[in-house]
């Protein structure tokens, strides 16, 4: 008998199977899934799939189940998900290595919302930003970890005296090698090393000046392993030098990253329920590290060759993923914060309901020496903010047709970031966007300070103690106190442990029960769905 | 066909366990749709390794033809030769979406 008849005839029988014991299956699956100590909730459920009917269990993990969580695993999984992203990255590269010959090569730079390219403009406006920042510094010795194309590597390697690049992908390394021995005049500045990020090995500590991180970190299997590169680099970077960490992917605006994803993705037609679903959906599965900005404040706090901490949204017009939804850190090495000792005038946006005409004539008017403005309400997340509230109300629209109409016809709020900057073109007034403190709103914080007075204090680093900021800061007690550093940050190897949880489940249930009540599926959830009647 | 449709009904389980969504159809393009991103891709074929016991080596996939479910199951009936024994589960696959798998 060929194969495909012996399975039908499994399939069949198992469908008179279940009409026999018809409604008592759900439950007794359930009940032997609870006996599993990993098994907070559960909901099985009827899964039609043409003739062949199956369950599906949902499950709720138990957050306080440590069965299966030890050291070795951990180190496994990691070393599972780098080799993905690295699989995925030599995919991605070959692809491009053979079409691509210029320095400015963007692939892997995709669009979450159209999986496309993101457009040369965007890009040229997303590197500048780092590259200024980077260069401010004036490095000698430049460590650049996930250098991939060389976006960065080509402008800022002729500045210094040495320039290394690692990347895990050998495919990126080798048509990055290519590129470089063909440009004129050469770049014999530069090296080149095929190792991940936490392979410091042959670097001599107090040797670099700047290790930069650009649009890397996301790709790190777990805020350990950041806090564990962070602790490596730290000793390799000279007194006065600093790591730059860029692109962060803010957990604070995870949802509203989802949102608007899912947002772009939805027919008109799609119920809001469905919508709200999907997005809380995406969140739970986030395979990417997202990270709160405190997280660096903390850092700071464990690690005391940190001086100084700034975090920053990114410069540029657009209105993009990058700008919107991703900050950039300066951990500062050595070296003394020095405060400003001129006095220090502070308002809320919000409380004042200042605007950006008031502001100009108060910086005008009232010529203050340091100001320093909190709340300022970020334009560049208006809709998502918008989209928030209408998400989140007693009676949002009944679907995303009408969802996108109210959208659309909707005011845009807050200010945007490049009107501020722009005001140190007209004023007397340096000004800086500090972000460190952004909730899910992204609003940001203002510093314009005054320079005709003292061109000295223009360089001054502001510490954020300046300001007596009242907000808790701190970090785990101890190296080993990893569960307080996972509350910073997203999950990316919760998809891992749930696939394992999955696997687990199965076989557990296959010894207790006959195969036609073996689920066909494992679905970890954060909340039950609905039981369907 | 039938083993066609039994292989995308398993396709279509697996991306169920990993974005907790069904798929509308099996030939959605799930990348457009945005219920894979190309992450979840190689995720995927991962583990389309583990259930159905065959070598997929991702640099020979053209992500653009590998986009729907139908496309997928195509891509591992070529893989596995031809539709005689197919992708039935190896001897070390963990699953139990076909009762004893036995269909050897």
């Amino acid at each position: 008998m060929k194969s495909s008849d012996t399975q039908m005839m499994n399939d069949v029988h198992s469908i008179e199977e279940i009409a026999q014991h018809g409604s008592i299956n759900a439950e007794e699956i359930e009940s032997v899934l609870r006996q599993h100590p990993a098994v907070q909730e559960v909901l099985v459920q009827r899964r039609k799939k043409r003739d062949n009917d199956t369950w599906v269990a949902y499950v709720v993990r138990n957050p306080h189940d440590q069965s299966g969580r030890d050291p070795s695993l951990t180190d496994q999984l990691h070393n599972e998900k780098v080799t993905r992203w690295q699989v995925l990255f030599d995919h991605t590269y070959k692809r491009s290595a053979d079409s691509e010959n210029s320095a400015f090569d963007t692939a892997s730079w995709q669009s979450s919302y159209t999986n496309q390219l993101i457009s040369e403009d965007e890009m040229h406006e997303a590197v500048d930003d780092p590259i200024e920042h980077i260069l401010a510094l004036q490095p000698e010795r430049v460590l650049e970890i996930g250098c991939g194309t060389g976006l960065l590597l080509f402008r800022i390697a002729p500045q210094c005296a040495s320039y290394w690049g690692t990347d895990i992908s050998p495919v990126v390394l080798e048509s990055l090698q290519q590129r470089l021995e063909r440009i004129d005049p050469p770049l014999s500045n530069v090296k080149l090393f095929h190792r991940s990020a936490d392979d410091f090995a042959d670097m001599a500590p107090n040797s670099i000046d700047i290790i930069v991180m650009n649009s890397v970190v996301q790709y790190f299997p777990s805020i350990h392993y950041l806090v564990q590169v962070v602790k490596d680099a730290v000793k390799r970077v000279k007194s006065g030098g600093a790591i730059f960490v860029g692109d962060v992917r803010s957990l604070p605006l995870l949802e509203a990253f989802h949102a608007s994803v899912q947002l772009h993705h939805a027919s008109a037609s799609m119920e809001t329920e469905t919508l709200r679903q999907r997005i809380q959906m995406q969140i739970e599965r986030e395979n990417e590290l997202a990270i709160d900005p405190a997280f660096f404040l903390a850092l700071k706090q464990h690690l005391p060759e940190i001086s100084h901490v700034e975090i920053l949204p990114k410069r540029g017009r657009h209105h993009n993923e990058l700008t919107k939804f991703r900050y950039q850190v300066l951990l500062h090495i050595g070296g003394q914060e020095v405060d400003s000792p001129c006095s220090v005038t502070k308002l809320d946006w919000k409380q004042e309901e200042l605007t950006l005409p008031v502001l100009r004539r108060l910086l005008q008017e009232a010529e203050p020496e340091l100001l320093y403005v909190t709340n300022v309400p970020n334009a560049r997340l208006s809709v998502e903010i918008q989209l928030s509230t209408l998400l989140t109300s007693d009676e949002p629209p009944a679907t995303v047709g009408e969802l996108q109409k109210e959208l659309d016809k909707a005011a845009e709020i807050g200010v945007d970031p490049c009107d501020l900057w722009a005001l140190s073109d007209e004023l007397p007034y340096r000004v800086e966007i500090r972000w460190a403190y952004h909730d899910q709103n992204g609003s940001y914080d203002l510093i314009c300070q005054r320079t005709s007075s003292d061109t000295k204090l223009s360089h001054t680093k502001l510490s954020n103690s300046h300001f007596k900021i009242n907000r808790a800061e701190s970090s785990p007690d101890t190296e080993d106190d990893l569960g307080s550093w996972q509350g910073y940050a997203s999950n990316p190897l919760q998809d891992r442990l749930n696939r394992r949880l999955g696997q687990q489940l199965r076989q557990f249930t296959k010894e207790r029960l006959p195969d036609y009540m073996i689920p066909s599926a494992f679905v970890m959830v954060d909340v039950l769905p609905q039981r369907d009647l | 066909m039938r083993e066609s449709v039994v292989l995308q009904d398993r396709i279509a389980t697996l991306i169920l366990e990993n974005v907790h969504m069904e798929v509308p159809t099996h030939e959605t393009d799930l990348i457009e749709t945005g219920i894979l991103d190309s992450f979840g891709l190689v995720e995927l074929i991962y583990q389309f390794e583990e259930e159905f016991g065959v070598p997929v080596p991702i640099h020979e996939i053209d992500f653009e033809n590998f986009r729907s479910v139908t496309q997928m199951a195509r891509f591992i009936e070529q893989r596995t030769g031809n539709s005689h024994n197919g992708f039935s589960p190896n001897g070390n696959s963990q699953n139990g979406y076909f009762h004893n798998g036995n269909s050897q």
